[in-house]
């Protein structure tokens, strides 16, 4: 028993992991521009369908296949940017959100045109068991543990000490006097769209690898994400780690000592009951949100 | 002038009255049974989105669970009646008594969230049930859902499972939809639900209870729903849980925006609208759904407000025309009202 908790524990971490690192994505993007930006599930698969392509399709190494589907991802992430919201900024709020959705479905049924609807998966390159106690990691699932709070420490650092990240956090408390004071408003959200996009690759790179990937699930990982964004509230990056992986741990140990039919549901009856006792998220310090 | 009002209501009662008549004699005139079934659809889905503008177009709320009202409308009528035995009356009964008690549970957590955040967590809720339809295999029979028996029941001696009969019943729940929603909101209840989406922090300053108007608003739209998905049910006689997932949560929210919510006619063009185009673009076959996506986009982002607003001018104008005594602007004036 004990070791299944164990086990569903570890499982719940890496997963977590990787629902932090779309909430971060989405809650800066939100933070900054007022956006729900759906279409960043669409980045996430665009990045798995493209590492399968590189890597099984084409035969390519596995580490350049990697960085040039990143790359591939966030320059969607920014032409989106660009093209589709920066157009609709002066636009009504309900606008862009049928936009943010409406690109989701569209990349959805593209995938499933040009992949087909069955499941894809990257071979990962090592994975040798590690014992832990009873419990088993695969080296791969330890490396993008430690990859995902490597990127995440980056960030918080970049938040906190650049000057990129002032601005970042000068706009999503008030993008008019951000202004005033010379923040470049495109510049930055461009910037804010592409590292989250980023971030999104990577997420798609390691579901594709550990678990697989279907037309549909851009659409599950962003609601994920945006779970993990409203559990803790936003702009908040220690917060968002643990939002993600409450998400992942309640996930595993619910489908493993629940039922497994019910994975996909535990995290947002988490949510809602969330909702219920702390409607402004778990971790709130009074940040600002521009709804 | 006061003539001049006079005449002008009893000419627009008379188009009304035109239009009522031309639906009662729909089945006579279209003869092609498929159009007639797309009818009965769009007829069903103008209640489904009656209900989200409720939320949506007079409480300002965007609400996504549209889709999951009437899932569980459709299980709650279909399930009695399979396990149960009940009939159609009852099961559209024990739907509306569903509606209320989800629309209640999932409202008090969502509806104390504002903008963005309460449609996630109402998109939240709408992939929740879906899980749930899916996953819970033993009452819902999983992913291939379950098929009932037809109604036995007759509407003035027209039998019901036939398309005709089904029709009119539909029919008649469409036009008590339309004056629920007309009474509703030319009631103070109403005016005190509109008054929260204009303004939630003016509205309680003068004594509407803000939370409660919105509660009651979102029960509303779950009771709507879930007598919508308790006809589909029982029209089709058949539900798998495919037919309620988040991307039709999409298109119920496209169905408002196309016709344009916050108005009476709004839902219903937009229901029509959704239902029919998919069927229209039947010759681009694989890229139907990508096509009915982009086409409804452009449509969305073309007429921000829906297709209403034009239409409304056009009639303004129209009426104007007729009634020259009356200036244009005494008629935009008596349209915005």
């Amino acid at each position: 028993m004990s070791t299944m908790v164990l086990q569903q524990v570890i499982n719940g971490i890496v997963t977590g992991g990787l629902y932090t690192l779309i909430a971060m994505g989405l809650s800066q993007i939100f933070g900054v521009l007022g956006i729900s930006h759906f279409a960043h599930g669409s980045v996430v698969i665009i990045a798995g369908y493209l590492g399968y392509t590189f890597t099984r399709v084409l035969g390519w190494a596995l580490f350049p296949s990697v960085i040039l589907s990143i790359i591939c991802c966030t320059v969607v992430g920014l032409l989106m940017e660009r093209f589709a919201y920066r157009p609709m900024m002066t636009k009504p709020q309900i606008n862009i959100f049928i936009l943010a959705l409406g690109m989701l479905f569209i990349v959805d049924n593209l995938a499933e045109m040009i992949w087909g609807p069955d499941p894809l998966a990257i071979q990962a390159a090592s994975n040798v068991p590690i014992h832990i106690g009873p419990a088993v990691l695969t080296t791969f699932r330890l490396a993008v543990v430690l990859i995902n709070f490597a990127v995440l420490f980056g960030l918080w650092g970049l938040m906190k000490f650049t000057k990129l990240g002032r601005s970042i956090r000068a706009m999503a408390q008030n993008r008019e006097a951000a202004k005033i004071l010379g923040v470049n408003l495109n510049q930055t959200s461009a910037l804010v769209f592409g590292i989250g996009s980023a971030l999104a690759g990577l997420c798609g790179i390691f579901y594709t690898s550990m678990i697989q990937i279907v037309p549909s699930s851009g659409g599950t990982l962003v609601l994920k994400g945006f779970a993990v964004m409203i559990l803790v509230g936003l702009g908040n990056i220690p917060g968002t780690i643990v939002g993600g992986l409450i998400m992942g741990l309640v996930e595993s140990l619910g489908a493993t000592f629940i039922s497994e039919a019910f994975k996909d549901s535990y995290g947002f009856l988490v949510l809602i009951l969330a909702m219920l006792f702390k409607p402004d998220g778990l971790f709130n310090r009074k940040t600002q949100i521009k709804y | 002038m006061i003539t001049g009002n006079n005449a002008k209501k009893h000419f627009v009662n008379v188009i009304l009255i035109v239009i009522l008549v031309v639906f009662i004699f729909l089945p006579k005139i279209v003869t092609v049974s498929y159009y007639l079934h797309l009818i009965v659809m769009s007829l069903i889905w103008f209640i489904l989105i009656s209900g989200l503008n409720v939320i949506q177009g007079y409480t300002g709320y965007v609400s996504m669970c549209q889709i999951a009202f009437y899932g569980i409308g459709a299980y709650t009528s279909g399930l009695l009646m399979k396990n149960l035995h009940w009939g159609l009356g009852q099961g559209i009964l024990a739907a509306v008594g569903m509606g209320l008690i989800v629309g209640t549970i999932i409202g008090f957590p969502s509806l104390r969230t504002k903008g963005h955040y309460f449609s996630i967590v109402t998109l939240a809720f709408t992939m929740l049930m879906f899980t749930i339809l899916r996953g819970w295999s033993g009452l819902t029979g999983g992913i291939v859902g379950f098929a009932v028996r037809p109604v036995s029941e007759s509407l003035f001696g027209i039998p019901l499972n036939t398309r005709q009969g089904y029709y009119y019943l539909v029919l008649i729940f469409a036009v008590l939809t339309i004056l629920f929603v007309k009474r509703m909101t030319g009631s103070r209840t109403g005016r005190a639900i509109i008054a929260v989406r204009e303004n939630e922090n003016l509205a309680s300053s003068i004594g509407v209870n803000v939370f409660a108007m919105k509660l009651l608003a979102f029960d509303i739209s779950a009771v709507l729903g879930c007598i919508a998905g308790a006809l589909y049910m029982h029209y089709v006689n058949f539900v798998s849980p495919a037919g309620f997932a988040a991307e039709y949560a999409m298109n119920t929210l496209l169905a408002g925006m196309v016709g344009g919510v916050g108005t009476l006619v709004g839902p219903a063009i937009g229901s029509f609208i959704v239902i029919f185009l998919p069927e229209m673009l039947r010759a681009a076959a694989l890229y139907r759904q990508l096509a009915f996506g982009i086409v409804l986009i452009i449509i969305v982002f073309a007429l921000p407000h829906g297709v209403v607003r034009p239409l409304t001018k056009l009639w303004t104008w129209a009426l104007a025309k007729i009634f020259r005594k009356n200036n244009v602007e005494e008629a935009t004036l008596a349209s915005n009202k």
